[in-house]
């Protein structure tokens, strides 16, 4: 009675369309060369948001859905694609190309003449509508295949797609339909073999039907790939998930990128250039002299690094001077120094690590004179106790060492780097 | 504390050389206008698929001496790309890394023009009248920068910049060494373009 309502109802959109469709091919003679911004959304409509119906979810629809103009619709529609491609160094959108190649699958029946699926055209199952195509459209061709025509008295037809990922994880789409039915895809993984039957069959376990459906499950079971049909009535996926989560519209591939853990690391900030006065030297390098050597009288660590005022990248402050109540501008750079000592005889590793604030007035940024930095006189950052990690350099034991020196300006990464021979 | 003497016997050598910058030898070429013949980056890639980038390899040619050339050694702020999660079999570390690879060349041609040139070598060659082949012509020019910022220049025979790779002991596991950079040696000037070891390695997973 319901579908008859149905059927009704779908006439009567028909008829009524008819005139108006009409009188667009009447009204400009081609209703393609001057598109009205109506024609335009209709065009998005059908090109974007039924086209690609299977990749966009509530949110996205929703959002498109507010776009004012069509430059907005556009620049959606161009976002859209260039977030789900996957290689963004080609020029191909590879994602688009392997999605609209589908649809053409689709539309000229690319499983017509497959002697794995007798009788299977998308057409038949709802076209792009349908769950046969759902399932093309976001796996594409599956790696194995199979029908299982007639069952139960010529009353279900069932057929199942296999996919196996590159990381191994098996999918397995088990389609089922009755007599007359397009294909509808399997995704009732609840209770034993037979209760699942039950929302392929129509009939119910607990009554008279148990033996009817124990017998289709012995049908299936000693059919031709029948192993393949119980194991995809059994499990979907090897990763535990269900036909409705993978059919879910896919991540985009750029958040998937995103939140796959890969970053670049070790590149300064943007640097605001009113905010810093940077050296006119060098770009990335470090001008420096790195000395070190025993005090012979109190038998201490003499180390230091000598640096030109002009050679650091400055960043500018305002400072309160208390006593004329004022601001005043002073510059700044923040320094981590590592020195790692490596014992030649033994090999013993004792690493000495230490960050440096250097301020001075601004006048002072440009000028080329040198300072001494005395790093044997430095309290290291770090407080915590790492194997080899030393305090100060006074706990050095004695030894020949290889000093390996890195200095790095901590505000735009420029650094320098030293190896020298030690000892003690 | 130290004593005087030994601040003065430490800074005195430092004190000279800085200003030894500016001594007699020939200037760097001068490589405006030239055309470029080839282009590379220097990195190091590391076992876990991570890569440090610290500089680049370009080779110019004289566009008035076709028998002219310059190849320097850039370096740039080092970097160092993190790949993707997981195994490689990991139905999504292709796309990532693509994503990653992206990154990648845009870090690079940021970083390219905020570069300093560290080493030039300059060489001509001529074809010889009775082989047909092309040689070199003369010896060929070596500069290299050093940690004070003053330029070595060498054009000896047998004068080769010496390029070794280095390692230093991880603080989280000091048994272990990774690599973190590149020496070149020109006789007695070493030059070191080198990453800080902890952008990659955390509290001793590595």
């Amino acid at each position: 009675m319901k579908s008859v309502k149905i059927s009704l109802l779908a006439l009567i959109v028909f008829i009524l369309a008819i005139p108006s469709y009409s009188l667009a091919l009447d009204g400009d003679g081609d209703r393609f060369s001057s598109k009205s911004s109506q024609d335009q959304i209709v065009n998005f409509q059908n090109d974007f948001l039924q086209r690609y119906r299977r990749l966009i979810d509530s949110k996205t629809k929703k959002a498109f859905n507010q776009l004012k103009t069509d430059e907005e619709r556009q620049s959606f529609v161009d976002n859209f694609w260039k977030e789900r491609d996957p290689n963004p160094s080609t020029k191909e959108n590879e994602f688009k190309q392997s999605y609209d190649q589908r649809i053409k699958d689709i539309e000229t029946e690319v499983f017509f003449q497959d002697l794995d699926l007798r009788q299977f055209l998308f057409k038949n199952n709802d076209g792009l509508d349908g769950d046969p195509a759902w399932v093309y459209l976001l796996f594409g061709k599956p790696l194995f295949k199979a029908d299982l025509l007639e069952v139960h008295n010529r009353t279900i037809d069932l057929m199942v797609w296999v996919y196996v990922d590159r990381g191994g994880g098996v999918y397995r789409f088990l389609f089922y339909r009755s007599f007359g039915q397009p294909f509808r895809v399997f995704d009732f993984y609840f209770g034993n073999l037979l209760e699942r039957l039950e929302r392929i069959t129509g009939l119910f376990v607990h009554s008279s039907d148990f033996d009817t459906l124990y017998r289709i499950l012995q049908e299936i079971e000693y059919s031709q790939n029948g192993n393949v049909f119980i194991s995809a009535l059994y499990e979907f996926s090897s990763y535990g998930s269900s036909p409705g989560q993978v059919l879910a519209p896919p991540t985009p591939a750029s958040l998937v990128a995103r939140q796959s853990g890969i970053r670049i690391v070790g590149l300064p900030g943007l640097l605001d250039s009113d905010q810093y006065i940077l050296s006119d030297s060098f770009k990335s390098f470090l001008p420096f002299v790195f000395g070190i050597t025993t005090d012979k009288t109190t038998n201490q660590i003499a180390s230091y690094i000598l640096l030109r005022y002009s050679d650091i990248d400055w960043q500018v402050f305002e400072v309160l001077n208390e006593a004329t109540q004022q601001t005043e501008k002073k510059i700044r750079a923040p320094f981590l120094v590592r020195m790692t000592f490596v014992r030649k005889n033994d090999r013993k590793v004792f690493i000495y690590e230490v960050g440096i604030k250097l301020s001075d007035s601004v006048d002072k940024a440009k000028s080329d004179k040198a300072f001494p930095i005395f790093i044997s006189s430095l309290k290291p950052i770090t407080g915590t106790e790492l194997p080899g990690q030393i305090k100060h350099l006074s706990e050095l034991p004695s030894g020949d060492y290889r000093v390996d020196l890195y200095l790095r300006n901590e505000l735009t990464k420029r650094y320098s780097s030293k190896i020298v021979d030690y000892s003690r | 504390m130290l004593s005087r003497m030994a601040i003065l016997a430490v800074l005195t050598p430092g004190l000279m050389l800085l200003p030894a910058i500016a001594q007699a030898q020939p200037d760097t070429p001068d490589i405006t206008g030239w055309n470029q013949l080839n282009f590379t980056t220097i990195n190091i890639s590391l076992e876990e698929g991570h890569v440090i980038y610290l500089g680049y390899e370009a080779e110019y040619g004289n566009p008035v001496n076709q028998n002219e050339f310059v190849k320097v050694l850039g370096r740039f702020i080092s970097f160092v790309s993190v790949p993707a999660g997981g195994s490689e079999r990991t139905p999504y570390a292709e796309v990532a890394n693509n994503y990653l690879e992206l990154e990648v060349n845009e870090a690079i041609q940021g970083q390219v023009v905020r570069a300093d040139i560290f080493h030039y070598v300059r060489w001509k060659t001529a074809v010889n009248a009775q082989t047909k082949q092309v040689v070199l012509d003369g010896l060929a020019e070596r500069w290299l920068l050093g940690p004070t910022g003053a330029w070595f220049y060498s054009a000896e025979e047998n004068d080769e910049l010496l390029v070794m790779e280095i390692s230093v002991p991880n603080k989280y596991n000091t048994k272990q060494y990774v690599k973190v950079g590149i020496q070149y040696t020109l006789k007695d000037t070493a030059h070191i373009i080198r990453t800080d070891e902890y952008y990659f390695i955390n509290s001793g997973k590595r």
